[in-house]
């Protein structure tokens, strides 16, 4: 039963098997000077053994001395090299395999859809590609050392205790099932102890985030004793666990020298008398001690063996569970073969729900923008406009037939094609740690510099860029300078807008832009594209009331469209809106 | 082990140890000093215990089963020098019955000074041939001995029997024979057991005594910080982002427990160990101890070097992974623009170039152990061939005892662990001052709102409050409020309109004394509220924030904050008069409900209306609603308009709003633009001067 479990567990690492079958002479070599490692290492207390048999016979001169010291450093060295091999050819495939699985974890990340990344969370995807491609590296690496190890020197190390005197071996062995079996025990209740210590540390990092983010309303309800005892209260309970973890830890190393101790203690009893009695040698003797010490390792190695596999089969369960998602938004089997489309948008009977969720996002979407409208989309929060806006690139997956571009039905192109004719500013602008022209040109090739100017001239962002001190070179984010929300928006617009896409998308992308800027980039930026297509969600009347066409949205459907004018008479949630605005934006024009 | 929260400090790694810091430190730990004191004697016993291991060996080895005499003939002594010699050696040898000849033993015989052996070998005076000393009981009755040789009597009535006579009679006589040696190793193999039953329960206690002052300290340091922390003023926290707070009071703390664990345990365990035997050897053989000390300083040279290019090797591969962290982090949250501008392929380009430098770099790592672990082992087996070497030499001159060389040949090998640990803990104990520093940084951090040292002592508050000629700046040089003056008497609702960033909120910020102003005085009651004390202000006030903060816990927990003082009536109540009742039982557990992390399962609307509850449930005299902006569905819009209207009667209110049809009921309106006030008066007065406020009215149509 025990060997089933263990399979199982083993079964979890075979998605690794090829980049073992890939290095295997790396590591085929590396077992086998893992191997002359530990058979050197046993030979070493012969050669003292032997030393020390010439002394008490009295045999012994100083020439034979000097020859078994350098006998002894002569193994070590071969060891040396010996380790040095495994150590860089075992560890180094572990780091070759940690390195492989990395890249094929974000290789596969990389094709998930939105709804992936809605319903799982980052810092659990970075523990993944970070905690466990690491402990999956020690399982491969020290874990098959520590394996290998336990097996061959530990049987090699018994058996030339066997040779030296089977009964002194049995009896001074008593201690090791006890050895291993306690260290198992031990290191799984440590590791469960670990555990639970990084869980309650996890849970205390919460309570003092809550604290210092609530510290105002603590503040004005002078609640700061109530936050000062929910911590302390958190750090008991911390303190708890950890006493709790230390109680294993502080069995654990002493009971490791107790049973080695113990070992020791029987061979000086029982071995002493033995050597007397002229059953060993002296130097059996000393030898015998000698391999109980080599053996120490063995034993803890097998019990820690153990749960590195474990470990590492856990670890290897959550990365399966990466690699085998697939996405539901693929390439069609046949893609149409399109070329020179055009920038009309057809949106026939659209009806879309995020999967676990039981209410519609969209309802019976139907509309239609021919190549070269300006389309403006508005509604409050949740009403579904953005779920629309990522429809159209495919971010969300949609049901054939509904979503028509250049008159194709977009399930049935490329995804490739469809997102290159797009370009989508989304509501947080994402810039990422770069520099300012990397993240505008974001990869793309044959963008002349004269372009790139004129498109975040028109975005109204050259001149800032223009001012920083390394100018479109300057690093942007963590490592570089931290731009303004208005700045980025206007960045992402010049993303957005540099290649020139057929269908152009702006949601709600110049939010953090004051309203006189706003008005003034659109101008730009729809001056560029007179003749593309416009897609944009905003909350400023300015910006609404340019669009040709007006579509206003509620609870996922489309209750008003039409233009500025006509929904401003029809008196509906479009004039609600619009008169809600106002108070700040005659404020700005009543004052000046 | 534990991830940064949200904050990697890089580059910042300090001396390893600076007194000033560990001075400061101790003061935490003087209220711990007999624990401490308690951990160190047992860290020494079982120092010694460690020690005593290799020494057990010796013991066994020298003192029965390898234990012989050596016979002095003194028959033909003529010489005088030889005969003073003999005679300073005196208390070493032992006579014969019959008084001709003397016999020494293998441990005494290292006592003599080697140049003293060297003249009484040479002449033959020190027989080479051992002998065995056994009572006399069983050598006469049982042993039948080779008839030739008779045995040699001391004068304790103790037999020598010479080694040749052992060799050849049965097992049996043999163990007869040397029944003794076998009951000494049998006694040594005992007391050693004994030991180490004594060294597991020490080592159990020091361990868990030593956690557990460590876990104390940290918590009482964790405590002070916390509490200090937190009586900063507002200003401080808007200055450190959470996140660097946060690692404060949890990873640099965490830090310091662990340099609290290996400090104690590499300065105490290791050095007594390493200084323990050093002593040993030196008592053993001083010479044989000196030629193996000639390896040290190469040990030393060796260790100083690697762990310098280890750290390096540490530090760059650190580097690396969080440089795979901030990419990961980066794509995973902006994925979506990757896949809309497809740039799937230049991505996966640069992960593998991070992803292959975090691979060169654990490369360089298992270069530098694989050189440098082999090498410390090959100096151990080096100082061991010097032992079987030199030493054997010197106990073929019996100047040294077998067992002593097995002994020398153990402490060896355990010479490199504490050497290979104080290495390691250089890391810890220099990241640990690192933290140290920064903890105190902010423990030394004085940013509070002073309480008044002469606090008024008015009693019941009534609810007047009053501005006169307030001005404020968050940062030098960017006033948010100029000169601000208004009134608003008890039982009063005033609104304030304006624009994001007219300074609505500042004015909140001021009443509550999150800060205090730069000139000018807010009046609470007629007296200045800088005179007031906090605790008494604060808790005249209820105070709704624009996006309200949802503590984990249950919804009682929400509406109470905890004050025992209250009951579930009065949370009831609250709840009532806040239109929050009704969503409050629709929910699985009534009021019982927990609302997790930043309250995801309620909406925002639902959770204004707590946030009335929370502020009703003290029953202020003073009300400040500063209206959320996010648009809610109609329903809860309705009962929020609902609770606005009853709770904010009979006491002095301030909303902050944005629609005007909130207002439009409030005795007064303050219009504000750019920290001033344009126009004030109630909703009649405003329109008839036919300002901003009537624009507003205007084109905002007339609806409602």
């Amino acid at each position: 039963m025990e060997l089933k479990s263990y399979l199982k567990n083993l079964a979890h690492f075979i998605p690794l098997k090829k980049y073992f079958i890939r290095n295997r002479w790396a590591i085929l070599a590396g077992l086998l000077s893992l191997l002359i490692v530990d058979f050197l290492q046993l030979i070493i207390p012969l050669v003292i053994k032997k030393a020390i048999d010439l002394l008490t016979t009295q045999i012994a001169t100083s020439l034979i001395l000097l020859k078994y010291g350098l006998i002894i450093l002569s193994i070590a060295s071969v060891i040396g090299l010996f380790r040095f091999i495994w150590r860089y050819l075992i560890l180094g495939n572990a780091r070759r395999i940690e390195q492989s699985l990395r890249n094929e974890m974000y290789a596969n990340l990389q094709t998930l859809p939105l709804s992936f990344y809605q319903k799982t969370n980052i810092g659990d995807l970075m523990a993944r590609a970070i905690n466990d491609v690491m402990a999956i590296r020690i399982s491969c690496g020290m874990g098959l050392v520590a394996l290998i190890d336990g097996i061959v020197l530990g049987i090699a190390a018994v058996g030339f205790m066997v040779s030296i005197n089977w009964k002194l071996t049995l009896i001074s062995l008593i201690p090791a099932p006890i050895i291993i079996t306690v260290t198992r025990i031990l290191t799984k209740r440590m590791s469960s102890g670990f555990e639970s210590v990084q869980k309650t540390f996890a849970d205390l990092t919460e309570r003092v985030r809550e604290a210092f983010a609530g510290i105002r309303v603590t503040k004005a309800y002078n609640r700061e004793q109530w936050e000062y005892q929910k911590i302390k209260q958190e750090g008991n309970r911390y303190i708890s666990v950890n006493l709790k973890l230390s109680k294993s830890l502080a069995l654990f190393f002493p009971l490791m020298a107790i049973l080695t101790n113990i070992s020791l203690v029987v061979v000086i009893g029982l071995g002493g008398r033995y050597t007397i009695s002229g059953n060993i040698t002296t130097g059996d003797f000393v030898a015998f001690i000698t391999y109980l010490n080599l053996l120490t390792w063995p034993m803890m190695a097998m019990g820690w063996v153990s749960n590195l596999v474990q470990r590492g089969s856990a670890s290897m369960r959550r990365i399966n569970r990466i690699l085998e998602e697939v996405s539901e938004i693929r390439d069609p089997a046949q893609s149409l073969e399109v070329s020179g489309i055009r920038g009309n948008i057809l949106i026939k009977g659209l009806w879309l729900r995020y999967s676990e969720q039981k209410e519609w996002a969209l309802r019976d979407i139907n509309m239609e923008l021919k190549a070269g409208d300006t389309a403006a989309i508005v509604g409050r929060v949740g009403s579904g406009k953005t779920t629309l806006l990522q429809a159209l690139p495919r971010l969300l997956n949609i049901p054939a037939g509904t979503v028509f571009v250049g008159g194709n039905d977009i399930y049935q192109m490329p995804l490739k094609i469809l997102r290159q004719n797009i370009g989508f500013a989304t509501q947080e602008a994402f810039i990422f740690s770069d520099t300012v022209r990397n993240n505008v040109i974001f990869g793309r090739e044959g963008i002349s510099e004269k372009h790139l100017e004129m498109v975040l001239h028109a975005a109204g962002i050259l001149e800032d860029i223009q001012g920083f001190e390394n100018g479109l070179d300057t690093m942007l984010g963590e490592r570089g300078i931290t731009l303004s929300g208005g700045q980025r928006q206007r960045l992402t617009i010049a993303r957005a807008v540099l290649a020139d896409p057929l269908i152009l998308i702006l949601d709600d992308a110049l939010s953090m832009v004051d309203t006189d800027t706003e008005e003034h980039i659109l101008n730009q930026i729809l001056e560029l594209r007179h003749d593309r297509t416009n897609l944009i969600v905003s909350h400023r009347v300015s910006t609404i009331s340019r669009a040709s066409r007006i579509f206003v949205f509620e609870m996922g459907q489309v209750i008003e469209q039409g233009t500025h004018e006509e929904l401003l008479k029809l008196g509906g949630i479009y004039s609600e809106l619009y008169e809600e605005q106002l108070l700040d934006r005659e404020l700005e024009i009543g004052v000046s | 082990m534990y991830g940064d929260y949200g904050y990697m400090e890089e580059g910042k790694l300090g001396k390893p140890y600076d007194f000033r810091l560990l001075k400061r430190l101790s003061c935490y730990a003087l209220p711990y000093k007999k624990t401490f004191a308690t951990a160190l004697l047992l860290t020494i016993l079982i120092t010694l215990f460690d020690l005593a291991v290799p020494y057990v060996t010796k013991i066994a080895i020298d003192r029965y089963i390898l234990a012989s005499w050596y016979r002095i003939r003194t028959e033909n002594l003529t010489d005088s020098k030889v005969k003073d010699t003999l005679n300073r050696y005196n208390h070493l040898l032992k006579k014969t019955r019959e008084g001709d000849s003397y016999f020494i033993s293998n441990l005494n015989m290292k006592k003599l000074d080697p140049a003293d052996l060297h003249i009484l070998k040479s002449r033959r005076i020190v027989s080479t041939d051992r002998f065995y000393r056994t009572d006399a009981v069983h050598y006469k009755s049982e042993i039948p001995l080779k008839k030739e040789i008779s045995p040699y009597v001391l004068a304790d009535g103790s037999l020598l029997v010479p080694h040749s006579q052992m060799t050849g009679i049965s097992k049996s006589d043999l163990l007869k024979l040397r029944a003794g040696d076998i009951r000494g190793v049998t006694l040594v193999a005992v007391i050693f057991f004994v030991l180490i039953l004594l060294s597991f329960a020490l080592s159990y206690f020091e361990f868990y005594l030593l956690e557990f002052t460590g876990q104390h300290i940290m918590q009482d340091i964790r405590m002070t910080l916390f509490q200090k922390m937190q009586s900063h003023a507002v200003r401080f926290f808007n200055h450190n982002p959470v996140g660097r707070l946060v690692t404060r009071i949890t990873n640099d703390i965490e830090n310091l427990n662990e340099m609290f664990k290996s400090v104690f345990v590499t300065v105490f365990k290791d050095i007594f160990i390493l200084t323990g035997i050093l002593i040993i050897l030196l008592v053993m053989n001083w010479r044989l101890a000196l030629v193996c000390f000639t390896l040290i300083p190469v040990i030393f040279g060796l260790t100083f070097l690697f762990s310098t290019i280890a750290r390096e090797a540490f530090r760059q591969l650190r580097a690396t992974v969080s440089k795979i962290n901030s990419f990961l982090q980066e794509r995973i949250s902006g994925m979506r623009i990757i896949q809309l501008f497809v740039r799937e392929a230049c991505q996966m380009e640069m992960f593998t170039e991070i992803n292959h430098e975090n691979f060169l770099a654990g490369m360089k790592q298992i270069r530098v152990f694989a050189i440098f672990m082999p090498l410390m082992e090959l100096m151990s087996s080096l100082g061991i061939g010097l032992v079987i070497w030199y030493g054997g030499g010197k106990v073929i001159q019996n100047q040294l005892t077998l067992g002593a060389l097995v002994a020398f040949i153990g402490y060896i090998q355990m010479f490199f662990k504490p050497i290979r640990d104080i290495s390691e803990k250089y890391n810890i104990m220099q990241s640990a001052m690192a933290s140290t520093e920064r903890i105190f940084e902010f423990m030394d951090l004085k940013d509070e709102i002073p309480e008044p040292e002469i606090p008024s002592i008015a009693g019941e508050v009534k609810g007047h409050l009053e501005f006169r000629n307030v001005s404020f700046s968050y940062e030098e040089n960017n006033p948010v409020l100029h000169d601000i003056s208004f009134e608003v008497k008890p039982g009063e609702t005033i609104a304030i309109v304006g624009s994001t960033g007219s300074g609505k909120t500042t004015l909140v910020n001021l009443i509550e004394r999150f800060y205090d102003p730069d000139s000018g005085s807010v009046y609470l009651d007629g007296i200045d509220i800088r005179r007031w004390p906090k605790k008494k202000l604060r808790n005249s006030i209820g105070l709704c924030m624009q996006d309200v903060f949802i503590y984990a816990g249950s919804i009682t927990d929400n509406i109470s904050l905890g004050m025992e003082v209250i009951d579930e009536k009065q949370v009831e109540k609250a709840a009532y008069q806040a239109n929050a009742l009704q969503f409050i039982q629709r929910l699985p557990d009534g009021f019982r409900h927990e609302i997790g992390e930043g309250g995801s399962t309620i909406s925002a609307g639902e959770r204004q209306l707590l946030s009335f509850a929370r502020a009703l449930v003290k029953n202020p005299r003073i009300l400040i609603l500063d209206e959320a902006t996010s648009s809610i569905d109609p329903e809860t819009e309705r009962l929020i308009r609902e609770a606005v209207i009853r709770i904010t009667a009979k006491r002095t209110t301030i909303i902050i709003a944005h629609r005007l049809s909130t207002i439009r009921h409030a005795d007064r309106i303050l219009v504000m633009h750019h920290g001033r006030i344009i126009e004030q008066g109630n909703h009649k007065q405003l329109m008839n001067i036919r300002g901003v406020y009537y624009k507003l009215n205007k084109t905002g149509t007339g609806k409602d």
